[in-house]
């Protein structure tokens, strides 16, 4: 292989990379389905990284954290759904730059 | 199971038996529900309150441990809780009537969360109960389904609290990396009289920066003024006033006694804290002073009171903790009943433009009183409570010997002076607006703002309560040690 033996840093660093990507996707996509995808990249990223560590360093926790965070994220996803499809009755779209109710 | 899992317990137990009532129970006989909820959040407040002073032991492998702090808190946030539950029962609803008794039981689910946020003693456990309130939360904002500010109020909610809750467990799998436990006292023990690590100062930072969303600290504070505007005005008050505790309490508890409490990480955080305190109080003091609607303007308000907690917490020392715990209360009093009267006065005017105070001070005269001084405190005037807490940052500050944190401070809180007076001179000295209607608030309301009103001044005299209620909150937990796994 090119990278020799894959490492703790490898997975951290591969897991730093997905987070970067959604967090640049939170904050610059205009599509909120898009945003919502990016909250779920930052906590899949963040998964990565607890079951990278649960099994270099032998600890089961992480490994039960990812279901924690799995969990979570499915009912914060589900509710962000029902949030959107209300939106789309009332607004007849789904992007971040219509919402503009409120603004100063 | 011990007897100080009390209040989460009964505050569950409430919202679900409220919701098996409302489905259960046949249209027409349901009028009994908000008065249900009231009854519940007052027996449990009675009841928190006086299990609060019992030395209790630890839980579930020391996930949760009540100590001085959790027992201040706890009581703290089921009084938030019957504060909403007034300001819920008195929503006009319109068309989603039906779903009233939902919207009065949902309340106590980000409650129970916050109870056992305050005492959680594991990072994992701090996650599981913030996103019981976080996820409660958005649900609560954008529960108005119809309306178009209510859902936008939501969506940008969960929008920020998921990037924060990003943050969090990427702080959490980093610590995992770095200490190899989120448990509290294992990292106190593991990490102490060592050099900090790169990866766990890393972590701290993500960890700071997910509780930063939750404060509304400079500068991830952009989403407060749009969703407290937005939001049901029980849901501003919950996230304006509970909320915002619980993330303080959260630093207290980290960078106080528990899992940061270390020298190595003190010296590189102490700067970080102090410059996000220096940066949320001017730019929540000069960011209120335009503001024409009352809960944009609440908002900034709490920016700036943030600010001030942060410069206290800042100091990384016992005195700025309790400093924070005592500015908590202060909020609390000052703040939750300029809600209340917020959701009255958009019951009756529609919307809570500042130009419906105009007038008041003429036409109702115990509610304008009760405001002002409300206003007064939050503006740190003497003899208010406002004002002791405000000194005590600044005293926390000289103390610490924190010159730029206290010439920031105490200049914003001169500025601050401008913008908490434009409530008080409209209510005194603006000409009533023509089409006024003739509704007068309801008398409950003038009893709260003016026994709030009454508090603050008499606190403000004689803070000898506070301080004891401060002193029991850095107690150290009673089984901390010698708890068996």
């Amino acid at each position: 292989m090119i990278f020799g033996e894959v490492t703790l840093g490898h997975y951290l660093a591969l897991s730093s990379l997905l987070f970067l990507i959604g967090l640049a996707g939170v904050l610059l996509r205009r599509s909120l389905l898009i945003v919502m995808m990016s909250l779920e990249l930052l906590l899949n990223a963040a998964n990565l990284a607890l079951v990278a560590v649960g099994r270099f360093q032998g600890l089961p926790d992480p490994q039960v954290a990812v279901f924690f965070v799995i969990t979570v994220a499915a009912a914060e996803v589900s509710l962000g759904l029902a949030i959107l499809v209300a939106i789309f009755r009332i607004q007849k779209t789904t992007a971040a730059d219509q919402l503009s109710t409120l603004r100063f | 199971m011990s007897s100080w899992f009390c209040p989460e317990v009964l505050l569950v137990l409430s919202g679900v038996g409220l919701i098996l009532a409302d489905s259960f129970i046949p249209e027409g006989k349901k009028g009994w529900i908000p008065g249900a909820a009231l009854l519940f959040s007052f027996v449990i407040l009675v009841f928190t309150l006086g299990q609060s002073g019992q030395p209790m032991p630890s839980s579930w492998q020391n996930l949760f441990l009540t100590d001085g702090l959790s027992s201040v808190f706890k009581p703290f946030f089921v009084l938030c809780l019957l504060g909403v539950t007034v300001i819920s029962v008195r929503t006009p609803m319109g068309n989603e009537e039906r779903v009233r008794a939902e919207w009065i039981a949902l309340p106590f689910f980000p409650t129970a969360g916050l109870c056992l946020l305050v005492s959680a003693h594991d990072f994992l456990a701090i996650f599981v109960a913030l996103e019981l309130v976080a996820i409660s939360l958005y649900l609560l904002a954008a529960f108005h389904r119809t309306r178009a500010a209510s859902l936008e109020a939501g969506m940008k909610l969960l929008v920020m609290g998921g990037l924060s809750t990003g943050f969090l467990v990427m702080g959490i799998a980093w610590l995992y990396a770095a200490a190899g436990s989120t448990e509290f006292s294992k990292i106190l023990v593991e990490q102490a009289g060592r050099p900090a690590t790169l990866p766990l100062l890393f972590a701290i930072g993500l960890i700071l920066t997910g509780l930063a969303f939750k404060v509304a600290a400079v500068p991830f504070h952009a989403w407060a003024p749009d969703v407290y505007e937005g939001a049901p005005t029980s849901t501003t008050a919950f996230l304006a006033v509970a909320s915002k505790a619980a993330g303080f309490v959260l630093l207290v508890r980290i960078f106080g006694f528990g899992a940061f409490a270390l020298d190595s990480v003190a010296v590189f955080y102490r700067p970080v804290l102090l410059t996000l305190g220096i940066a949320t109080v001017t730019l929540g003091t000069l960011a209120a002073l335009p503001q024409r609607n009352l809960k944009r303007y609440l908002a900034y308000s709490g920016i700036a009171h943030a600010g001030y907690m942060l410069l206290a917490l800042g100091t990384l020392g016992e005195a700025g903790m309790g400093t924070v715990v005592g500015y908590l209360w202060a909020y609390l009093l000052s703040t939750f009943p300029v809600l209340i009267f917020i959701q009255e006065m958009e019951r009756i005017h529609g919307s809570a433009d500042i130009r419906h105070l105009e007038g008041l001070g003429q036409k109702d005269r115990g509610v304008a009183l009760g405001l002002t001084l409300c206003f007064l405190s939050m503006a740190g005037l003497p003899p208010l409570l406002g004002f002791s807490a405000k000194l005590s940052v600044f005293a926390t500050l000289w103390s610490a010997g924190e010159m730029p944190g206290l010439v920031v401070g105490v200049v914003m809180a001169v500025v601050g002076l401008g913008f908490y007076l434009v409530p008080v001179r409209a209510m005194y000295w603006e000409r009533e607006a023509d089409a006024v209607p003739a509704q007068r608030f309801p008398s409950f309301l003038v009893w709260i703002l003016l026994f709030a009103g009454l508090a603050q001044l008499v606190l403000g005299l004689q803070p000898r309560p506070l301080v004891r209620l401060v002193e029991r909150s850095l107690a150290p937990a009673t089984t901390a040690v010698s708890s068996e796994n």
